[in-house]
């Protein structure tokens, strides 16, 4: 279907439209936000949301970008909102846990396995993964735009609505980072 | 030496297992559900809810509980010096000064 009818089909609320857009990107959509929160059961509930706020919204959508650009867009935004939610929430089961009755962490999420990951490599992505995690955000949705979902620069400078020259900087500080952490991890693992 | 080539080795390693990385899949029948979910979102209300009989009776209701709340507890005084004496009997202050 050409997107322009698409767009139009949807505005005028087609249910076929929206279970076709829904069909084209769920796997994206889905693989961008699995990426971000690291946990599947989060990332079905905040992939719904995406589809819910694209169909709420689709009126408003005046075709400035590409239709893939704009479910990028709400994807990241929501995976981040989830993820902040989380770090929050883990902060404040860290305070309680300190006023707990054992004196224990009572939220021991597990690693994270990227199901994409070939089985030799699953244990290496796990830690890749974890490092990822502690990323500032910008950086984190650049690297894994770029990285895991492979968009171009180009593609990810106009989901996160930045220059070109910004998403390149976003993306070598946050190699740059990884390679800070995982070398102190692999410091502590070898020595 | 030998230790910091193979952190490096270990690194460059790791960063490498995102090459050829596949696309994660939702759980099958992922719209099913979220069709599901939008049914239910976007649900109208019982059809006894929206008439008005129904909306007029439950506002009514509404104030009726806010006045009896407010007389009730407009009646009741802050703090009565008797309350204060069955306390101090009550804990045992057998020279609990309620002037206090």
């Amino acid at each position: 279907m050409d997107e322009k009818q698409l767009i139009t089909d949807l505005q005028k609320g087609s249910q076929s439209a929206f279970r076709h857009l829904v069909d084209s990107f769920q796997n994206k959509v889905f693989n961008t936000v699995l990426s971000i929160v690291q946990n599947a059961e989060e990332a079905e509930d905040v992939s719904q949301e995406v589809f819910i706020e694209v169909f709420e919204s689709v009126v408003k959508f005046k075709g400035e970008a590409k239709l893939s650009t704009w479910i990028y867009r709400i994807a990241t935004t929501k995976a981040l909102e989830q993820h902040r939610r989380k770090k929050a929430s883990k902060r404040f089961a860290f305070l309680t846990s300190l006023f707990g009755e054992n004196d224990e962490i009572v939220h021991h999420p597990a690693d994270f396995e990227h199901p994409g990951v070939v089985f030799e490599n699953k244990e290496r992505a796990k830690i890749l993964f974890k490092h990822i995690n502690q990323l500032p955000d910008n950086q984190k949705v650049a690297f894994t735009l770029c990285n895991v979902e492979g968009l171009s620069y180009q593609e990810i400078s106009e989901v996160m609505q930045l220059s070109l020259s910004s998403v390149e900087s976003l993306l070598f500080r946050a190699k740059t980072n990884l390679r800070k952490t995982l070398k102190e991890y692999y410091v502590n693992q070898i020595i | 030496m030998k230790n910091q080539e193979e952190i490096e080795r270990q690194i460059n390693e790791t960063l490498g297992v995102l090459e050829g990385i596949g696309r994660a899949e939702p759980r099958p029948f992922f719209q099913t559900r979220l069709e599901a979910r939008m049914q239910q979102r976007y649900a109208p209300l019982p059809k006894f809810m929206a008439r008005p009989a129904f909306v007029w009776s439950f506002l009514v209701l509404v104030v009726l509980l806010n006045v009896g709340v407010l007389i009730r507890y407009s009646q009741k005084t802050v703090s009565e010096p008797q309350n204060a004496n069955t306390f101090a009997k009550e804990y045992g202050l057998g020279a609990f000064d309620t002037n206090l």
